[in-house]
């Protein structure tokens, strides 16, 4: 069957991908002038003994090729290695923790906000295409992907945080309070969200509309629009039944890749507002030289979405029976 | 086919080339000794802005007696791996104290003259070697000190680095708290370990806040080196030992400082009786004894261990309250660094299956409560990652009656403004560290705080590679010390904020141990001018820079051999002009003769 | 058509005359589109201040003018920052420094991307599939995370900016160069030229490139947008060079003095709006090119 040759072919490409991100993974951070004596001493010296015992710990004095078998040994077993910076985490536990849970929360929800905002709104001003409505949601779209999403942040804090005060300017939750119940826990939490969602969603909302207009304004072009007027559909019928859902395929593969920013993390907004997210962890890890992390967070990221990637594909291949790669 | 491939591979292999190429790159030398002049760039710390604008004062006063140095201000990934390679010439940053002079080790010994070691400039002195040793193993502190007075003198007269200034520590407090310990490094730091049980708030608050700008990377004990992971091992653990505002030992859980056997290789402490751990079970000798022990056998990284691991060989409890210690050989800060070590309970740490190493996970914590469990004026309570740690007071903790406050929060705040606005709207009573300069008149104009002042860990110094030339010269280095205004160095580069350090065990923070007559370098350019002038490094293109010594030699010989060479022509003229003259008066004569 | 003109100087002019009459034609489309006039109004504005900006700012950049954190006024225009520098002056000078980034690193990377594509698309084979296996891993990844990785192996420094944009960003170009060198290939001009004996890189040059230009020349815009905001995000995050006042180097430093928690609007405002109207400029250049190049996205 061609569709099962098509996934077989997607298949093996996206493992070797893998393989490549694996083998590049290794060998990236290698080559960074890399010293975890440093990061793990800190303020103040160490003696040389310590030193070597510690690079011995890390096995950092054992020739390349064991280095790149025992990674590998270890990235089967799921051992993503011990942190320099903190000291004996294991890297497992600082990603798949509160702050994954936190980058979850926060992406998932503005890019789900973004993207129903993008695609209604981008498919009733292409429907009212050269109108006013049109001609300033485009202007705003544009506004809104040209303004850098760390200085968005940046304003938000200043307006709603330094002027109005009626946003905390940074964190997950407040300190030292005890909530009765879950739902109080909770409130704080969505209180604390609401400036690091709004810059997100506002940033992502202009790329999703004009993508979402232009997929819709192509569909327009095609014969069975005609064919819908003709038959005598009514407007609304013909926009959403027909227009949308064709517009809608592209979509699919773009939320794919969308799927990388729900792990690689808003790292700029979750500097800004210092969200407890994996983005802000990428972040301290590359100031603090911490490598373990980073190459933690560099194959989790490449695993997860090279396996999105393949289930787009395979969702693509059954929405659209157009399609043979 | 045949078309195609050649094209392609070339291309091909021109990408993967370009790609490889690019990696050694990284890796040539960044520092050239100079060929000809007395000209050099100097790192400093880019992130530190005192070591900058430090770093652009001295190349202004080296100005003065032609030496030009360009400031480069370099990061950490590039100036650590170049210092420890020994890849540069001439360097000015901050290193640090410790709570006892150790540094007087660490910083002149040939042992530590490796990568990575102790020092970065390359300094050998077997005679200074000798003293040092001598100095190490003698456990009458008198005694001690006078030696080290000698490497003080010795080290001076060969200047290895330039000691510069320490730098102030300004601590803002909200107005509201006492009680707080003000001592060299500040009223909060891991060697002051009065301020936290004995602080109180005026206005009856039971919480103390401290802002930090990071989570503490361990809650170990075993493996704490931060400044902010030690200031949580000093709330939830105690030591045998703590320091006095003049950084004296006094006793914390022992009732005295150790006793010694004549051969100083046995050390006895003897603690107070009726200590607890947080979960009730009674502190013993037997767990101070398992502490080094157990720092031993995991070759564990803390601030101390090193010096642990190096002299501890056995230990016995014969009751619970005697701990005996025997070294493999006197050590002149035995007490210091056993008694500043964490001491850690036994029947919680000898379990592998709860705590497998000395740097465990800390996400233990919260599946483990049990590993958090000391000593301390403060328990383990709480932690949200990435927000806060909370600790609660200590109800049978050996002072009675302390601490004074029912909580203790650590608070992560990122920014130092941020942390500034916190303290002022009140959000939080204290930051952990020294208030940076450019906050400093904006704290202590503000009504809500109060600033207290006095010396930090962190002094400043000019570095040499003592290998590399022309620093190899000592002479050279003895002019760039004379060339240096400390005190102007401190208005500009720290902005006032500092001390000047005469020697290089600055008596402002070792008031014990400093050298009373130190062999100082008062800011004297016209006798940096006269040595540098003697020793031959000249200006001879008329540049405002010194040429090297060899330069100024060669360009010497090259003078006189001119000048031998412009002699022997004038001889050689004035030979033929004789003998011209002489030729013409014997032929005038003959004429003359003739006629 | 005289017998004593050669050949190919007559192919040649002929081609000249080819050129100039798209480039009126599109040029008569584009002066059409009321957004690509203002476009291209903004980025020569921004341009003219780069060039003007010794004469134009009023203090040294570098220079301590005056008291920390003053508000605008009539001597500063955008007030002072922490140590007491103009503003105004700063982010005129930042012009330089974001459009010499943007533009330099955009060309790279479509340099780069347009090689990896043409190559790719051409030659086909297993050369395409390494090559888009790679491509793959750079599109998967997200970007700023990978930048920052590769910043913090280079270091800081305005060069390694621009090499990091141009390593992480020519993936898309390649894409679209190969999808489209690719379908070229079929065409029978492709086949003819090959028949009468070219080599393959002749055949490349003269029949690929040119119809693949356009294309490119769109994506352009968009490289230049994602480059210039690239270097304001990786500059902000304190990878950048501190010496020299990008826009997004001056937010990095309103963000360590803490503008935005005490409210120094002055120092955060300007530089932001500058970035954003430069990348609008192009936002808006690229999309007018778009519905020119794009047939269907024109008026029916």
């Amino acid at each position: 069957m061609v569709m099962r040759d098509y996934l077989l072919k997607r298949g093996a490409s996206a493992l070797v991908t893998l393989g490549l991100a694996v083998v590049l993974n290794f060998f990236l951070f290698r080559i960074m002038p890399g010293d975890p004596t440093r990061t793990v001493v800190g303020d103040f010296r160490v003696a040389p003994e310590a030193r070597k015992i510690l690079i011995h710990q890390f096995g950092l004095d054992q020739p390349l090729w064991v280095q790149f078998l025992l990674y590998l040994q270890n990235l089967l077993m799921g051992n993503l290695g011990v942190s320099f910076q903190y000291r004996g985490t294991a890297v497992a536990s600082i990603i798949f923790g509160r702050r994954l849970f936190n980058t979850f929360i926060l992406m998932g929800s503005s890019i789900a906000v973004a993207l129903i905002i993008g695609i209604v709104v981008g498919t009733i001003a292409a429907w009212k295409r050269e109108s006013k409505f049109d001609v300033f949601t485009v202007i705003f779209s544009l506004v809104t992907y040209s303004m850098p999403v760390f200085w968005l942040g940046m304003l938000i804090i200043l307006v709603f945080g330094y002027y109005l005060g009626s946003i905390p300017i940074a964190g997950t939750i407040s300190v030292g309070l005890t909530y009765s119940n879950i739902f109080e826990y909770a409130a704080d939490y969505l209180h604390h969200m609401t400036g690091p969602f709004v810059t997100l969603t506002l940033s992502f909302v202009g790329y999703y509309f004009i993508i979402m207009r232009d997929s819709i304004l192509d569909v327009f072009t095609e014969d069975y629009m005609l064919t819908a007027k003709a038959k005598g559909l009514s407007d609304r019928k013909i926009l959403f039944r027909h227009a949308m859902r064709n517009a809608t395929l592209p979509m699919v593969s773009l939320i794919a890749v969308e799927v990388t920013y729900l792990f690689g993390g808003a790292t700029m907004t979750e500097t800004v507002f210092s969200w407890y997210g994996i983005g802000r962890l990428i972040y301290e890890a590359v100031v603090m030289a911490d490598y373990p992390v980073l190459q933690g967070i560099f194959i989790v990221m490449a695993v997860l979405v090279i396996t999105a990637n393949f289930c787009a594909d395979i969702a693509y291949a059954f929405l659209d029976p157009r399609i043979r790669y | 086919m045949k078309k195609k491939t050649p094209i392609g591979v070339a291309l091909f292999a021109l990408l993967l080339l370009s790609t490889l190429l690019a990696i050694p790159l990284g890796r040539a030398a960044w520092y050239t000794p100079p060929k000809d002049k007395l000209k050099f760039p100097m790192m400093v710390l880019s992130w530190d802005d005192w070591s900058v604008h430090s770093g652009e004062a001295i190349a202004e006063q080296l100005k003065k007696v032609g030496i030009s140095i360009e400031v480069v201000p370099t990061d950490d990934s590039a100036m650590y791996p170049r210092l420890y390679d020994r890849d540069y010439g001439i360097e000015e940053m901050s290193y640090g104290y410790s709570a006892y002079p150790s540094h007087m080790f660490y910083r002149f010994h040939s042992s530590q003259d490796c990568a990575q070691c102790g020092q970065d400039w390359s300094f050998r002195n077997a005679t200074v070697d000798a003293v040092i040793d001598e100095m190490l193993k003698t456990t009458d502190k008198e005694k001690a000190r006078e030696l080290m007075w000698k490497v003080d003198q010795m080290a001076a007269e060969s200047v290895p680095y330039v000691p510069l200034f320490l730098a102030d520590e300004y601590h803002a407090f909200r107005k509201e708290w006492t009680g707080y310990t003000v001592m060299p490094a500040g009223p909060i730091s891991y060697l002051n370990t009065h301020t936290l049980p004995d602080i109180y708030s005026t206005a009856g608050k039971k919480d103390f806040v401290i802002a930090f700008n990071n989570e503490p990377e361990t809650f170990s004990p075993m493996a704490a080196t931060s400044g902010r992971a030690l200031l949580y091992s000093m709330s939830v653990y105690d030591t045998l030992l703590a320091y006095d505002e003049k950084l004296n030992l006094i006793p914390w859980m022992a009732t005295g400082l150790p006793e010694f056997s004549s051969d100083g290789k046995t050390m006895t402490f003897y603690l107070k009786p009726g200590l607890k751990w947080h979960d009730g079970q009674p502190l013993t000798a037997k767990d101070v004894i398992f502490t080094f022990q157990y720092t031993v056998a995991q070759s564990a990284t803390g601030q101390w261990a090193y010096d642990i691991i190096k002299s501890f060989d056995s230990g016995e409890a014969p009751d619970d309250l005697t701990a005996v210690i025997h070294l493999k050989e006197p050590y002149v800060w035995a007490s210091e660094a056993f008694g500043a070590q964490y001491i850690i309970p036994e029947h919680i740490w000898s379990q592998t299956s709860l705590i497998p190493k000395y740097d465990w996970d800390q996400t233990l914590v919260e599946s483990n409560p049990k590993v958090a469990v000391g000593s301390g004026p403060f328990m383990f309570s709480g932690w949200v990652p990435g927000e806060y740690i909370k600790l609660v007071k200590n109800p049978s903790w050996w002072t009675t009656g302390h601490p004074l406050i029912d909580t203790l929060i650590f608070r992560k705040i990122d920014t130092e403004s941020a942390r500034i606005l916190a303290m002022q709207k009140g959000e939080v009573d204290t930051e952990r560290y020294s208030v940076e300069p450019a906050f400093v008149e904006q704290a202590k104009a503000s009504s809500e705080l109060v600033v207290t002042h006095t010396v930090d860990q962190w002094d400043y110094i000019l570095a040499f590679n003592n290998k590399s030339p022309p620093f190899d010269d000592v002479w050279v280095r003895r002019a760039i010390a004379y060339a240096t205004d400390k005190d102007e160095i401190v208005k500009r580069g720290a902005l006032g904020y500092g001390t000047v350090t005469p020697s290089y065990c600055s008596g402002a923070f070792f008031p014990f141990w400093a050298n009373p007559n130190p062999l100082t370098y008062p800011y004297d350019p016209d006798k940096a001018n006269k040595i540098l002038d003697e020793q031959g490094y000249l200006d001879i293109d008329g540049d405002g820079i010194r040429e090297l010594k060899q330069v100024v030699a060669a360009y010497k010989e090259k003078q006189q051999e001119q000048q031998q060479a412009q002699m022997t022509q004038y001889l050689a003229f004035a030979a033929i002009a004789v003998i011209v003259i002489i030729v013409g008066l014997y032929l005038v004569y003959r004429r003359r003769k003739k006629a | 058509m005289t017998a004593q003109e050669p050949a190919a100087l007559q192919i040649t002019e002929d081609r000249f005359w080819v050129y100039r009459r798209k480039l009126r034609d599109f040029w008569k489309l584009y002066r059409r589109s009321s957004l690509g006039k203002l476009g291209l109004v903004v980025v020569l504005f921004f341009v003219i201040i780069a060039i003007a900006a010794p004469w134009i700012a009023p203090f040294d950049p570098f220079a301590f003018v005056g008291d920390p954190f003053l508000k605008p006024s009539s001597t500063y225009i955008f007030g002072t920052d922490q140590v007491g520098r103009d503003i105004f002056s700063r982010v005129i000078y930042g012009t330089r420094v974001s459009l010499l980034v943007g533009l330099v690193a955009s060309a790279m990377t479509i340099g780069l991307g347009s090689v990896i594509g043409l190559v790719s698309g051409y030659l086909g084979g297993w050369i395409d599939n390494v090559l888009m296996r790679i491509t793959d891993l750079f599109i998967i990844l997200p970007a700023l995370p990978l930048m920052l990785i590769m910043a913090s192996i280079l270091g800081k420094g305005i060069m390694n900016i621009i090499i990091v944009i141009t390593v992480i960003g020519w993936t898309a170009t390649a894409r679209m160069v190969r999808s489209q060198t690719m379908s070229l290939k079929e065409r029978p001009f492709t086949e003819a030229s090959r028949a009468i004996g070219s080599t393959d890189l002749h055949t490349i040059a003269r029949h690929i490139v040119p119809n693949v230009f356009p294309l490119v020349f769109a994506n352009g815009m968009i490289a230049i947008v994602d480059a210039i905001l690239s270097e304001a995000g990786l500059s902000f995050l304190g990878f950048g060079d501190p010496s020299s006042p990008s826009w997004g180097m001056v937010l990095h430093f309103a963000d360590t003095a803490g503008a935005t928690v005490n409210g120094y609007w002055w120092y955060i405002v300007p530089p932001g709006i500058c970035i954003m109207l430069l990348v609008m400029g192009f936002a808006f250049i690229s999309y007018s090119t778009d519905q020119i190049l794009n047939p269907r996205l024109r008026r029916r």
